[in-house]
């Protein structure tokens, strides 16, 4: 007998009716995404799993109003970072950027893109700072959407936005960051 | 389109090595679980309630609004909006008198007591908790100096509801690293569910200061006048 993976509407689908065992599926899925996203905003590893921990609880008791066949991805980082916002605020201090950066040379690509051959140890660690040096609203753009790679409308939910405001922040930082590295490439 | 400073970030972004995402599939899973396990029985315990105070203590069951819930592993805390009278301490139905020798023999598991305080000066059983309740009175029935109750939740884990009032705050506690809660403020009643699924009330108590908690394979209850750091003091000490 063949058997496929379910599709996430068909899990989601499941979930609601009670199957754990279909909902783990989803954590597993989003798990990486979830986390990080919460790090980011509470600023702690501890902080992050507990935050991802009941985001992801929260969002299986809200299952029953999620609409079906909507992204469930945006839907549960909105969740998860309304979480770890709660825990940013009575923590105060978070871990910097700059400690993320990787302590070997990376791992390339057999063929590097032309940006990731030209971006050297130097290079990334200045840029690195240099994201770590925004204010806290443009870092946190910047980290979710381009770190992360989370698309336009799940960095808004995550930061709990409307689009029109990320956007802006987004070119008010590109612009504070693209000043710094010209700066440092002088 | 995205500008070369865009893709250098997302560049950026990949390499980054991000703490290690727990296994959060496995936590929440169990998280899930442990839920499930405890929803049936409480909303069976609270059917029961609910029908026990209409019936009992004459409280409409509508005006016992579930507010919160603190977890103990073993018990399960409700504050409600409404308490129910509580027995005044002139009538703690607490069982039987037996010896120290005998409640250990019937109950079938040692009791603890507080070698600090000596011997108790009297010990109850009652069986009214399948495995038996054991109360350890210090002082009289007329003046409690301290009593001590303890149950074995063997069979299930058992489910005590303990109901507080607008008035009550609860605390959570380490008591010797064990997981516990301190209740003080107005009164509180008591109930348990034992292994056989079925909620058994416990009729008294004393508005007392109480310090509930988990230990080993015993759900232990101490009131009395004492601070919360004497009382837990006194919690450490049993042996």
């Amino acid at each position: 007998m063949v058997t496929r993976p379910l599709s996430e509407p068909e899990l989601v689908d499941r979930a609601r009716r009670g199957d754990a065992g279909a909902y783990e599926q989803i954590v597993q899925a989003h798990a990486d995404i979830a986390f990080r996203t919460a790090y980011l905003i509470a600023g702690n590893a501890a902080d992050a799993e507990e935050a991802a921990q009941d985001g992801f609880l929260k969002a299986h008791r809200a299952l029953g109003r999620f609409r079906p066949g909507a992204p469930f991805r945006p839907w549960l980082l909105e969740i998860v970072a309304n979480e770890a916002r709660n825990r940013r605020r009575s923590a105060g201090r978070r871990d910097r950027l700059a400690r993320l950066a990787a302590a070997e040379e990376p791992r390339r690509d057999p063929v590097p893109s032309p940006e990731a051959a030209l971006l050297g140890a130097e290079q990334r660690s200045a840029l690195l700072q240099a994201v770590d040096e925004l204010r806290e609203e443009e870092r946190l753009v910047v980290a979710l959407r381009y770190f992360l790679d989370l698309s336009e409308a799940e960095t808004a939910a995550a930061l709990g936005l409307p689009s029109g405001t990320v956007k802006s922040r987004l070119a008010r930082a590109l612009a504070r960051l693209r000043t710094r590295t010209e700066m440092l490439d002088a | 389109m995205s500008s070369e400073l865009e893709r250098t970030l997302r560049e950026l972004g990949r390499e980054l090595s991000f703490p290690t995402t727990p296994d959060l599939a496995a936590l929440v899973g169990e998280r899930l679980r442990r839920r499930r396990q405890w929803n049936r029985p409480l909303g069976l315990a609270l059917a029961v309630l609910a029908v026990a105070l209409a019936g009992i203590l004459l409280v409409p069951a509508a005006r016992t609004s579930l507010l919160e819930l603190l977890r103990l592993r073993g018990a399960t805390i409700q504050r409600v909006d409404r308490l129910p009278p509580v027995k005044p301490p002139g009538r703690l139905a607490l069982g039987v008198r037996v010896s120290l020798a005998e409640a250990e023999r019937r109950a079938g598991f040692p009791v603890l007591h507080p070698r600090a305080y000596g011997d108790p000066d009297a010990v109850f059983l009652s069986e009214a908790v399948p495995g038996g309740l054991v109360s350890l009175l210090y002082g009289t029935e007329r003046e409690v100096r301290l009593l001590l109750s303890e149950f074995r939740g063997s069979a299930a884990p058992a489910l005590v509801d303990k109901r507080l009032g607008p008035g009550a705050a609860a605390v959570r506690v380490s008591v010797g690293g064990d997981p516990g809660f301190w209740i003080e403020g107005e009164p509180h009643a008591v109930l348990f569910r034992d292994a056989t699924n079925e909620v058994r009330e416990d009729l008294f108590r004393l508005s007392a200061r109480t310090l509930l908690w988990q230990r080993g394979p015993l759900l232990l209850r101490l009131e009395s006048r004492l601070s919360r750091a004497e009382a837990i003091r006194v919690a450490e000490s049993l042996r």
